[in-house]
């Protein structure tokens, strides 16, 4: 089957090369976030958490109508993380333990992934989505984007760098100014840690998480399980049992014609590997795998109890679940356009495409502060970057809708929070220094710098009337550490449906950019006789 | 009055120490002028003080006044030399047109590049530290530039600055300074005249503050007026051109503010005698200002990096 690996290869390089262009215009375009919005898990999980049909995720309603026929050629063809995986085995391959009975007991234990399943739909039916947990879609989106990618980047970096260095010493300007930007992120070591576990698991099995653990692929299993297109073997086996060697998800039993249908992920192994020429894929029936359904049955029931179990679990401890009511008690900066705070929470799949997408790398991921349901979703952290006036990237990449998708003129209106001055911080209210930083850099002329009575120098206000909360104010701001003027959540737009332009005047907002042609004196209320800046 | 107290007094005008070296030089400089009988006692006026003035003061198109401003220091010969390597420090740290008074003109940094190209320059670079990451800040000036080629940079990289220590410094005692400024022969500084709310104006001085790395510490750490000084006592542009064809008369140095348009062009060998001279002949605010009124201004001429006593200085003005 070298046409499935280079289908799959393709299918992978589209995926990173659809990632690597969410910060461009081209996702303005097309939508670079179709592998995720492919995924079984981040489909089913937040459809069931957020109680709707939410038409971005069509895609994945198609793969789940394929998967019933075709079986789970999604985890063979398409999955990013199981190419990933099918790579990284290859290597692992060498270190393999040999698994004497260890492979028995993990065969027997191959109903856990139910349980995972069932527990996180459990969950999502309560409407707590842990799909950013476990999702293969998500989980690959963080490792490339988040992780690999600024790798990549810094490591072009330096090779610009030496390449410069290298051509000055021999009188040539090569790349005299190419910077590549390399975008930090947070919580690296989290996605490190999962992905390299997943990846890593391979030393045990091939394509050990796909097999054992894989919630998405659950969910393909369970629609898989009586599918169309089955495996066939004809009566030139000979029994040499190289196909149940070869097979990546241990789904051919020992009875080498007998099949497990919703175990197979039709990539064709066995049949590349049959010496004998007798194993095809065709629509007849297939032979099972032997194993009996009142197992499963079972394992349903146990699924269904711990769902509930989940759901108990967030009733009861809402806090411990990081339930936040709207905004309320948020204190989380959310990218413009985020839904009201638990619909958000519902939906974000925590895949770190928008951070990924977002070009001045104020987007990062969200630890704990966010309680387990906010684990990994996106936090605007100003001090890395501003939110740009001119950007709207996040909105589009987004899978879910968790951030909606604006226009620039919705978004430049959908407030994301206010600058507050922390006047002790302040070099101009607690030194009497003149600095203007703040509101040299605001580009809706919300910081306005005045003179109060007593005051050595013009100390800033903000408007919150025209702050929108892109914190370029919290970005500039030369104090160290900690910057002296600060971005919270507070009146920022969060909504469901609607325009937020008119919300933004209903709530009395004016965010104007400046604009050069509005020439004016500053209202300086108070002021000395002087021009700013000047002396007597 | 003898020597030690001499010297004791010049150090404290000059704020700095002087070697033996220095004071003798300045005794001898002293006694000339005195015999002279004229005023300026620490920088008496050079030769060429009749055919060159101290400042020029140009009104008229942008581009001729350059070139006449120019042509009245002497020429760009007389600054760039044949195979010299030469940076022009305009400001572009807003995205706003021309019209807005916050960014240099375009025009007169095309001319200016223009010349430096005549007098056989081997190197020209346009640069700026500008505030954001906007490529749209510097867009107008690079494209008015595209004729001399891909010369016109934003750098907003730390590899492109160097450490240096700034022996002078009161404040400022170190920084990181462009690479390509410490390895050019000519420093050629072309601000906009431009109102600026925590230093009084935002002209040549100030605007060395676009050719290092971090300037927050400047406004964080130290007295803003005060580090600017120190800085430009190793950043000293061989020319000052200051863009006064429009001024941001109020509100700078970001705008939108009151935008007079003046036509003028300002040029001189000494950064404090320009800025000064752009302080007294704009308006700010309504006002009408003395270069004294600016703290880094008369700073500097305490430090003896430039004049701004403008009674003292040949200005020539003059229109194309």
């Amino acid at each position: 089957m070298r046409f499935r690996r280079a289908a799959q290869g393709t299918s992978l390089l589209l995926f990173l090369l659809l990632l690597w262009l969410a910060a461009s215009p081209v996702a303005e375009r097309v939508r670079v976030d179709i592998f995720l919005r492919m995924d079984p898990l981040v489909v089913l999980g937040t459809t069931l958490s957020s109680r709707a049909f939410i038409s971005l995720l069509l895609p994945g309603f198609i793969v789940a109508a394929l998967t019933v026929m075709l079986g789970r050629f999604f985890c063979s063809w398409l999955c990013p993380m199981g190419t990933t995986i099918d790579i990284t085995d290859r290597i692992l391959k060498r270190f393999r333990m040999r698994p004497r009975g260890r492979l028995q007991i993990l065969r027997r234990a191959r109903a856990a992934k139910y349980v995972l399943l069932s527990f996180i739909l459990g969950a999502a039916l309560a409407g707590v989505s842990l799909v950013s947990f476990v999702s293969p879609a998500s989980i690959a989106t963080r490792l490339y984007g988040l992780v690999v990618y600024p790798v990549i980047s810094s490591l072009t970096g330096m090779g610009i760098g030496t390449v410069r260095g290298a051509g000055s010493l021999i009188g040539l300007s090569l790349f005299e100014y190419t910077t590549i930007p390399v975008p930090t992120f947070s919580l690296q070591s989290v996605t490190v840690v999962l992905a390299a576990a997943i990846i890593g698991a391979g030393i045990l099995a091939p394509r050990f998480w796909c097999r054992y653990l894989c919630p998405a692929g659950t969910v393909l299993a369970a629609l898989s399980w009586r599918k169309a297109l089955n495996r066939q073997v004809s009566d030139a086996c000979t029994g040499c049992g190289a196909c149940r060697k070869a097979c990546p998800m241990d789904a051919i039993a020992e009875d080498f014609r007998r099949t497990g249908s919703s175990d197979c992920i039709v990539c064709g192994k066995c049949a590349e590997v049959c010496p004998a020429g007798a194993v095809r894929f065709s629509s007849r029936k297939g032979k099972g795998h032997g194993e009996g359904l009142s197992k499963d049955r079972r394992v349903f029931l146990l699924a269904g109890l711990s769902g509930a179990g989940a759901a108990l679990l967030y009733t009861v401890l809402p806090g411990w679940a990081g339930r936040v009511r709207d905004g309320k008690y948020s204190l989380l900066v959310r990218p413009p356009g985020a839904l009201p705070e638990n619909a958000f929470r519902i939906r974000c799949v925590g895949c770190g495409e928008c951070m990924k997408s977002c070009p001045t790398n104020t987007l990062q991921p969200a630890g704990l502060q966010a309680g387990i349901t906010g684990f990994m979703s996106p936090v605007v952290v100003p001090r890395k970057g501003p939110c740009d006036t001119a950007c709207f990237k996040c909105g589009l990449v987004c899978p879910t809708g968790a951030l909606r998708s604006l226009g620039i003129d919705e978004k430049s209106r959908a407030k994301i929070g206010t600058a507050a001055v922390i006047k002790k911080k302040c070099i101009a209210w607690e030194e009497g220094r003149p600095c203007l930083v703040c509101d040299e850099v605001c580009p809706y002329g919300a910081v306005e710098l005045e003179y109060t009575a007593g005051s050595k120098t013009a100390v800033p206000f903000v408007d919150e009337k025209r702050c929108n909360g892109c914190g370029l104010c919290e970005h500039a701001c030369p104090v160290e550490g900690r910057s002296a003027i600060v971005v919270s959540p507070d009146g920022a737009l969060r909504l469901e449906e609607g325009s937020y332009i008119l919300a933004a005047k209903r709530a009395g907002y004016e965010f104007e950019l400046k604009q050069p042609q509005e020439y004016g004196e500053p209202p300086r209320k108070g002021a000395g006789r002087l021009p700013p800046g000047f002396e007597n | 009055m003898d020597n030690r107290h001499f010297k004791a007094i010049l150090e404290r005008l000059l704020g700095k120490k002087l070697t033996r070296r220095d004071f003798f030089r300045l005794q001898a400089h002293a006694a000339a002028a005195l015999a002279a009988g004229s005023v300026p006692l620490l920088r008496p006026r050079p030769l060429e003080a009749a055919t060159v003035p101290d400042i020029a003061v140009v009104t008229g198109n942008a581009s001729a006044a350059v070139r006449e401003a120019v042509n009245m220091l002497g020429g760009m010969s007389a600054f760039v030399k044949k195979g010299n390597k030469v940076v022009i420090k305009p400001n572009m740290s807003f995205a706003r047109g021309p019209e807005s008074a916050t960014n240099t003109s375009p025009e007169v940094v095309r001319e200016l590049v223009g010349l430096c190209m005549k007098a056989g320059a081997s190197k020209v670079r346009v640069l700026d530290h500008p505030l954001r990451p906007n490529d749209l800040c510097v867009k107008d000036i690079r494209d008015a530039c595209r004729v001399y080629g891909d010369i016109v940079h934003a750098l907003e990289d730390k590899d492109f600055y160097q450490r240096v220590e700034i022996p002078a410094g009161v404040s400022l005692t170190k920084t990181d300074v462009m690479k390509d400024v410490l390895e050019a022969d000519v420093l050629i500084a072309a601000p906009v005249a431009k109102s600026h709310s925590s230093t009084g104006v935002s002209l040549s001085m100030k605007g060395m503050m676009g050719l290092i790395w971090s300037r927050g510490i400047m406004h964080s750490w130290y007295d803003l007026h005060k580090s600017i000084v120190d800085l430009c006592t190793i950043l000293k542009p061989a020319l000052v051109v200051i863009d006064g064809t429009r001024v941001l008369s109020t509100n700078g140095p970001g705008g939108p503010g009151k935008v007079l348009r003046m036509d003028t062009i300002i040029a001189s060998k000494d950064m404090v005698a320009a800025d000064a001279q752009a302080v007294s002949m704009f308006e700010w605010y309504g006002q009408r200002m003395e270069p004294r009124q600016v703290k880094h201004i008369r700073l500097a001429h305490e430090r003896g990096i430039g004049r701004m006593d403008l009674t003292g200085l040949a200005i020539r003005k003059t229109s194309v």
